[in-house]
């Protein structure tokens, strides 16, 4: 008898049952539903929808793909995202080497300088850039001080102060993201390449570098998708004639009050962004089996 | 030869950490500067900018985000334990496809995210939800995912051992969970509140659709005032709002003690 | 039959067609060391597991004290354990872990510390009640394990190779030191290992495990390689 009550038994011994296990992924989940999957399912679902039309289309697509402004916003975003995707890349990797390899005591203060300015907030990091950078900014105060100048540089309202605004938000996740994968090179292989007679230059070439790919393509692909969806640092230091998908979705939002369009344009983004997170896989997978076979 | 190359790195490396510095150094002199132009002499320095915050203008706002940072922080922290219990602590059957469910929000970005709930709202005639629940809706849909991975790692660490070893001193659930389980996991809990804390505190690219008169977030109130002006008073509300972050991570810190992780592993 | 303290009737596991263990019949009296011995995979954790309630068992029968342990979940078998990490709670001291039992019993106040200084002062370790494990060295958190695990006061105590990761010294006195805690409290003790000498210079019987039944059962005082050299045992 008691053999029968135990097989019936057996999977779990003494375990809540299914609906109870259950339970607690109900309040997550509900909220989830109602203010994520619900609205993004209602947004694409808008952008194949015309005010003034029934029935599903494609108008607001052709109309986005047709349209040289918005054309320009999308070439743009690519533009500035790629190049902060580069300046982020190359400036973290310093940084992460010397935090991967010093084992001095300075390497908890430039850990904290290289992370703390993200507690900071975008606002306050884009608001410094705009007073280092405007026309009657810091750096062309002194430079005209100084007479190197008759007139102020141009460095803020254009690409140049959004792609060094943007670069300094994301430089701490480049770091981050670098400083892992530079962790995982064991030093020793550096020590025996410079035993066999290598130079610091080559064995970084040959050594640090190609080990430390999939972290420089991580970092450049974490770069790219974090600039291409930043909205209020290309609002503030790229001005008014800057504009990029982010601040055009919010332009057609509280401006033109377009919703259909500005589902179109954030589907863009969407489809963007997720086409560079599968390159970005893809990518990774190969050269983790090329480093690790 | 490897001078050059030594010498090169060392300069880079100081650049780099002067560019990551210099703005967050130039707001902090221009808060105490007394005029809009920046001066790094000392002696001319004033407070008098940080005395024009205790206006309505910018006082109002920072409850506003305060508030909103601190619901949102324990909304997170109490829904993202619920999920990590399930998913990590217990987990249930199809735990990695649920997983992948509560942090798929990661993977749009939040200008998307923040247009889907404003059509969304407005489509359903939640006019009232703008405004004030509509940022709380937001902002926990923001931050909820990374509560949740957070405690899901603690709880993932847990050593299962010690269910175990509770289980044969006669512990029944309620109280493993209540004696071993929350204690040990407390520093990963409160790591993801902070963390929800500050995002939502500092937020723009959500709160900017959500936004109404006379319920405006500071983040946001701060970047429509520097369409029209660039006065110190945005410096000092800039300096201001960070030392406010840095209590909160204190008063945190000591709550929930994340740093220290004295409470390590049993080996 | 009567002072039986664990019997195993036909007792066997099976994870889908892998057989861990198969019908294994055994039975413990009150007061006995018996140790399962065998190498890894031979199915003696998982018979360990089954008394202590983690497994159910797929078919056969465990009975502690005469009554039929199915369905009965862990944390009301009382039976205490001992682990081979130790899986000592890391957030409480030595003297917290220790009353963690009697807490959960409902004790009052005063018997909990009263039992808790008794546990310890049996395992020597009273000095250090307020130390936290990480704070301990291997030995003594072995110590607070045992401690901890008769505070509680069970019948029957399971050990799964608690000395594994202790250095060969230390394992040596610890062994000493586990006999006559054992002996000093009359507690059934069901000890599992994979060393065969720790099985003889402690046991009162051996059972020795293999691919999930059980190969042999002895006194290690029959056995001709019995040496001089274990103290224990030939105490």
């Amino acid at each position: 008898m008691s053999v029968l009550a135990l097989k019936a038994d057996k999977r779990r011994p003494h375990g809540p049952s299914r609906v109870q296990q259950f339970l607690p992924l109900f309040p997550p989940s509900l909220i989830l539903l109602l203010f994520f999957a619900i609205p993004m399912g209602m947004m694409v679902g808008l952008s194949f929808q015309q005010s003034d039309a029934s029935g599903l289309t494609l108008a607001s697509y052709e109309r986005f793909f047709s349209d040289q402004f918005t054309l320009m916003g999308m070439a743009r975003t690519v533009v500035m995202s790629g190049l902060v995707a580069i300046c982020v890349t190359i400036m973290a990797y310093p940084v992460a080497y010397f935090l991967a390899r010093s084992k001095s005591r300075w390497r908890a203060l430039v850990f904290a300088l290289a992370i703390a300015p993200e507690l900071a907030g975008v606002v306050l990091r884009t608001y410094g850039w705009l007073i280092i950078l405007e026309n009657q900014g810091f750096i062309n105060n002194a430079l005209i001080w100084l007479g190197v100048i008759a007139e102020p540089l141009p460095l803020a309202k254009n690409m140049f102060g959004v792609v060094v605004g943007l670069t300094h938000v994301i430089l701490p996740f480049g770091i981050l993201s670098l400083l892992t994968s530079l962790q995982g090179v064991d030093p020793n292989l550096e020590k025996s390449a410079q035993i066999l007679g290598a130079s610091r230059a080559s064995v970084i070439r040959h050594i640090v570098v190609p080990l430390t790919v999939p972290g420089i393509v991580s970092s450049m692909l974490l770069a790219f998708t974090m600039s291409a969806s930043a909205y209020a640092t290309p609002a503030i230091l790229g001005g008014a004639g800057f504009k990029v998908l982010a601040t055009m979705i919010y332009e057609q939002v509280l401006f033109y009050i377009d919703w259909s369009f500005a589902a179109v344009m954030a589907n863009v983004l969407l489809v963007m962004m997720l086409i560079v997170a599968l390159i970005g896989t893809r990518l990774e997978a190969r050269l983790h089996q090329k480093l690790h076979t | 030869m490897n001078q050059v190359v030594s010498a090169l790195f060392w300069v880079s490396l100081v650049l780099v950490l002067t560019f990551i510095t210099l703005p967050l150094v130039v707001v902090m002199a221009a808060s105490l500067s007394p005029t809009a132009v920046v001066t790094l002499r000392p002696w001319e320095w004033t407070v008098q900018w940080y005395g024009d915050l205790w206006t309505a203008r910018w006082l109002d706002p920072f409850m506003l985000s305060a508030q909103l940072a601190l619901i949102v922080s324990i909304a997170s922290g109490v829904l993202g334990l619920l999920a990590a219990y399930v998913v990590a602590y217990e987990k249930c059957p199809g735990h990695a496809a649920i997983m992948s469910f509560l942090l798929s929000p990661l993977a749009v970005p939040q200008i998307v995210k923040g247009v889907a709930i404003v059509l969304f709202l407005s489509s359903a005639g939640l006019y009232n939800w703008l405004g004030t629940p509509g940022l709380i809706a937001a902002h926990i849909i923001l931050t909820l995912p990374f509560a949740v991975r957070m405690i899901a790692t603690a709880m993932f660490n847990f050593d299962k051992n010690l269910d175990r070893a509770g289980q044969s001193l006669g512990a029944s659930k309620m109280d493993r969970i209540r004696y071993l389980l929350l204690p040990i996991i407390k520093p990963g809990v409160f790591s993801g509140m902070t963390f929800a804390f500050i995002i939502s505190f500092n937020n723009i690219p959500l709160s900017v659709f959500l936004v109404r008169p006379g319920e405006t977030t500071l983040p946001i109130t701060v970047i429509n005032y520097i369409e029209y002006s660039l006065d110190p008073v945005l410096a000092a509300v800039n300096v201001a709002s960070l030392l406010f972050v840095l209590g909160v991570i204190f008063i945190f810190e000591k709550i929930g003690g994340f740093s220290a992780q004295i409470h390590g592993g049993s080996k | 039959m009567i002072n039986s303290d664990i019997e195993l009737i036909g007792l066997s596991k099976n994870y889908g067609a892998n057989k861990i263990v198969r019908d294994i019949d055994l039975d413990i009296p009150q007061g006995e060391f018996v140790s399962i011995l065998g190498p890894s995979g031979c199915g003696k954790t998982t018979t360990l597991n089954m008394i202590a309630g983690f497994t159910a068992p797929t078919s056969g029968q465990i009975r502690v004290r005469g009554h039929d342990q199915a369905g009965v979940p862990p944390e009301r078998r009382k039976i205490g354990l001992v682990f081979q990490n130790y899986a000592l709670f890391p957030h409480m001291t030595v003297g917290e872990n220790v009353a963690f039992g009697l807490k959960m019993q409902r004790k009052g106040r005063a018997e909990i510390d009263n039992q808790v200084e008794k546990s310890l002062r049996s395992v020597h370790l009273d000095h250090l009640k307020d130390r936290y494990p990480k704070e301990l060295s291997g030995g003594q958190q072995q110590r607070t394990a045992l401690a901890r695990a008769i505070a509680p006061k069970p019948s029957l105590l399971l050990l799964d190779e608690p000395l594994s990761n202790l250095d060969l010294k230390l394992r040596e006195a610890m062994r000493i030191e586990l006999k006559e805690v054992q002996q000093e409290l009359g507690i059934t003790f069901v000890y599992v290992t994979h060393d065969q000498e720790e099985a003889m210079a402690m046991s009162d019987r051996v059972v020795v495990m293999h691919e999930g039944i059980i190969a042999q059962v002895g006194s290690p005082r029959a056995e001709s390689y019995q040496s001089a050299s274990y103290p224990a045992a030939a105490k």
